[in-house]
């Protein structure tokens, strides 16, 4: 053991993870493309189904709908943690990562308890004279499903906005404040440019979760809301169905995936370049 | 700000609140909280032979994912470490954003492609579960670890045993592993909570017989109220004592 | 152009220490320096200028205005902040004329005026670099120009040259006295640099413990000192313990001085305060309180030397020009200075 060299000893490093990864992640992924392409009609198949084309559609709206709601939520959050003392905000930091380990499916069941039919808010505003069927089914919904999504990207959101926050240095703001500029024109003109980059990482990152998941979806609204996840997944779970055009549904899905995080990331460089030249 | 934080807080802790009421609920119908006060919905999980074998086969996934990311990632994360820095920025971008790009839905599909043909018939082994698990935690582990060795400051302790003639393998060994310990404990805990709560793979691709605790939780949504919410907070809680033992760790880890 | 603060008082709620009684009064065009050691509450009162902290009792006025209700951003204050806080996501220009844009001057007119202002501290082509770009002294003059540009009611200094090097220092301590001058508002210079305070400022003023123990122009402080602490604290000084004798005698450890005892009763204990470079080293005869006494130390300092002798059980610092050492010191009764104990 003593005379092996560094160099062997990182071959020897890698080489159980370069295996495992292209056992489980490469072959899997090359035999789901070669499945898209074993069948010419396939695609058109999938092209021409209005669900596909509905599905697409509310995906690209929960892949908006939810990181923005994250993103607005979560840079609050972060900015109020940025400011308190570091023993507490340690504290605080685990409390708001926690949802991270949660499975999608305690978040679903949480919120079918709070916003369902018979949910705890639902029956509060029922008392106010809100109706308990239109309240009940908005969670249900995708701007529902898209509420309940927030309640895991909101963490992802600050673990992000949170390092570029310390950075910052606070000094900035109480000199803007004394060069004239009111508090709203400090969150415009001084802090968000400079956060910008780690906002675009954040919305892309929580996008492409967003576009990807589905265990909340399934356990909320079995299959019924369109989402290209759900579609995919019905494809997947029926027997005797038609593998060629759910591995081009998988392309699309993975497709709509990529885009988000190749957006953000560009915006991300572009966003850097202008705040830092 | 600090408006907005406060409803999140709110927002943050009524889903788990309502789960634990409802669990020692007697009945919970159209009213807004349960009505009387019983255990005989945990007592009725306990009992209930497909979340036993539930919980069983979770916990042997959640053990050997974890041992698997130990003697996977933790030298990966080494070897990325003493790489050249360029190197170690794409491996890191990609370890990062791959996971991203295929949704965790697409990848078991293409493990039920490959693992259902007659060459490679492992669809619904245990084993395939955990090559999966391992599969989709082992960034993190990487990441995390990797995030240790820099934060301990790793080399500049392996250059002075290095001079003190301790070759690489028993810097490996003498050096490195027991200054990441702590962090390494911490960031397994975290796989642990990630594997036990892994759903969505794992609905596709287990077998029958070794459907893991979430998979089985789904089916609980249609039955009785006080029952699912009995089986949910059983696996709330055990991510939350992951998280807090991970969280510890990591508060030792960061005081050495 | 003045600044006034009226006995103003002010503790942090978190129990912090802050500022009380204090009452400071800043003329036309005046730069008042004001140090202490940290914690001391200089900041604090910076602060309380600025509009970061509200006082609980008092009145601040700038050019008669009072300050109470106002925001900070209401008050029309330039302030170059310890580490510059620049902008750095912002050219320098852009820097410079952002508390123009926030008052609405065209766009065409305030990148003329934040040129000029560049020109005058001498950055003239820097405009279009980010700050990260530049060296910290070349920060500083953006900072300064920042805090100029809109013509402000006051200048407010806080440390603004603690981060420069030693030589750059120097040169920026110069500029900023200038600038202010020709500006010709009042300025307030917070530091805990004593010799930076002494050389730049009109006046200065010494907090300790949240309260302004003395103020007066630096020569004031230095000859006239009104506590031990105060003598330590501004610049060396030799500090014996004494008694009063008699009347213009003095006791010490070493020997009786003669010099003026007024205002000290007789067996009263004091403090005798004497600068260094004041005490003579080998004395002509017949001067008064003149001691015998064995040099044990020299420092070579260039100008001066610093000789360490030792008179009884006393041991006393003397200064001077002189290349030779003697064995007896004299001091001059008038550079004595008696402090009560």
């Amino acid at each position: 053991m003593r005379f092996i060299s560094f160099r062997l000893q990182t071959a020897i490093f890698i080489a159980p993870a370069l295996a495992l990864f292209l056992l489980f992640f490469a072959v899997p992924s090359a035999a789901m493309l070669a499945e898209a392409f074993s069948d010419a009609g396939a695609a058109w198949r999938v092209l021409s189904d209005p669900i596909f084309w509905n599905s697409v559609i509310g995906s690209i709206f929960i892949g908006l709908a939810a990181p923005l709601l994250s993103l607005v939520v979560g840079t609050a959050v972060a900015i109020t943690i940025s400011r308190m003392p570091p023993r507490r905000s340690g504290w605080v930091l685990f409390a708001v990562s926690l949802p991270l380990t949660f499975s999608g499916l305690i978040v679903a069941y949480g919120f079918i308890l709070l916003l369902g039919r018979a949910g705890f808010v639902t029956q509060i505003l029922a008392i106010f004279g809100a109706d308990p069927a239109t309240v009940g089914s908005f969670i249900f919904s995708a701007p529902g499903l898209a509420v309940a999504y927030s309640y895991y990207l909101i963490p992802r959101v600050v673990l992000i906005v949170l390092p570029a926050l310390r950075t910052f240095d606070a000094g900035q703001l109480a000199a803007a404040r004394s060069l004239g500029a009111k508090p709203g024109e400090v969150l415009r003109h001084i802090l968000l440019p400079q956060l910008a980059p780690s906002l675009a990482t954040a919305f892309g990152l929580t996008a492409a979760v967003a576009i990807g998941a589905y265990g909340t979806a399934l356990a909320l609204t079995g299959t019924s809301l369109n989402i290209l996840p759900l579609f995919l997944y019905s494809k997947i779970s029926e027997t005797g169905t038609d593998l060629p055009a759910a591995a081009v549904t998988s392309i699309v899905l993975m497709a709509l995936c990529i885009a988000a995080i190749c957006l953000a990331e560009i915006a991300h460089v572009f966003l850097t370049r202008r705040s830092r030249g | 700000m600090p408006a907005i934080s406060l409803l999140y807080v709110l927002f943050l802790l009524a889903p788990p609140a309502l789960l634990l009421l409802g669990s020692f609920g007697q009945s919970w119908s159209n009213t807004l909280l349960p009505q009387g006060f019983t255990t005989q919905w945990y007592s009725q999980v306990f009992s209930d032979p497909s979340f036993r074998r539930a919980f069983a086969a979770s916990l042997t996934v959640v053990g050997a994912t974890c041992a698997l990311n130990l003697m996977i990632g933790l030298p990966l994360a080494y070897a990325l470490y003493h790489s050249s820095r360029r190197w170690l920025g794409a491996a890191g971008k990609v370890l990062t954003l791959l996971p991203m790009a295929v949704p965790e839905l697409v990848l078991a599909f293409g493990f039920i492609l490959t693992f259902s043909s007659d060459s490679l018939p492992w669809l619904g082994s245990t084993w395939l579960l955990i090559a999966a698990h391992t599969v989709i935690t082992l960034p993190y582990t990487v990441n995390t670890v990797l995030a240790g060795m820099k934060q301990v400051g790793l080399a500049r302790y392996e250059q002075a045993a290095a001079s003190l003639g301790s070759a690489p393998m028993q810097r490996f060994m003498h050096i490195a592993l027991p200054l990441v310990s702590a962090s390494v404990t911490s960031t397994m805990l975290m796989v642990a909570a990630l594997s036990l709560g892994e759903f969505q793979l794992s609905n596709l691709i287990s077998g029958f017989l070794n459907r893991t605790y979430p998979v089985v939780l789904l089916q609980a949504f249609y039955g009785a109220t006080g029952f699912a919410c009995a089986a949910t907070v059983i696996l709330l809680g055990l991510a939350l004592i992951a998280s807090a033992g991970a969280r510890i760790t990591a508060a030792v880890a960061g005081r050495t | 152009m003045s600044i006034q603060f009226e006995d103003v008082s002010y503790s942090y709620p978190g129990g912090g220490a802050g500022v009380s009684q204090i009452d400071l009064s800043i003329g036309d065009g005046e730069l008042v320096a004001l140090i202490g050691a940290s914690g001391s509450g200089k900041t604090t009162l910076l602060k309380l200028l600025a509009g970061f902290c509200t006082p609980d009792k008092g009145r601040i006025r700038v050019n008669g205005k009072p300050m109470a209700s106002l925001p900070p951003e209401d008050r029309a204050l330039g302030i170059v902040f310890q580490n510059y806080a620049l902008f750095p996501h912002m050219t320098v220009r852009d820097n410079v004329a952002y508390p123009l844009r926030l008052r609405r001057v065209p766009r065409a007119r305030r990148a003329k005026m934040a040129d000029d202002v560049l020109d005058r501290v001498g950055l003239a082509g820097f405009g279009t670099r980010l700050p990260a770009a530049l060296s910290g002294g070349q920060q500083q003059r953006v900072a300064l120009a920042r805090a100029l540009v809109f013509s402000p009611g006051a200048l407010l200094l806080d440390e603004p040259l603690s981060a420069l090097d030693a030589n750059i220092r120097l040169q920026m301590r110069g500029e900023i006295r200038r600038a202010q001058q020709a500006a010709g508002i009042s300025a307030l210079h917070v530091t805990h640099d004593q010799e930076e305070a002494f050389s730049i400022a009109d006046r200065v003023a010494v907090m300790r413990a949240g309260r302004i123990v003395q103020i007066g122009t630096p020569q004031d402080l230095y000859d006239r000192p009104v506590d031990r602490e105060l003598a330590a604290f501004v610049g060396q000084a030799n500090l014996w313990d004494g008694r009063v004798a008699a009347a213009g005698r003095i006791a010490t450890g070493f020997g009786e001085l003669s010099c003026d005892t007024a205002g000290f009763a007789e067996g009263a204990s004091v403090t005798v305060c004497v600068r260094p470079e004041r005490i003579l080293p080998d004395p002509e005869a017949g001067m008064p309180n003149t001691f015998r006494a064995a040099p044990t130390a020299t420092e070579f300092l260039g100008p001066i030397r610093r000789i360490t002798m030792q008179a009884g059980p006393t041991s006393l610092m003397i200064e001077t020009h002189r290349r030779t050492t003697g064995d007896a010191f004299a001091i001059p009764p008038e550079a004595i200075r008696l402090l009560a104990s």
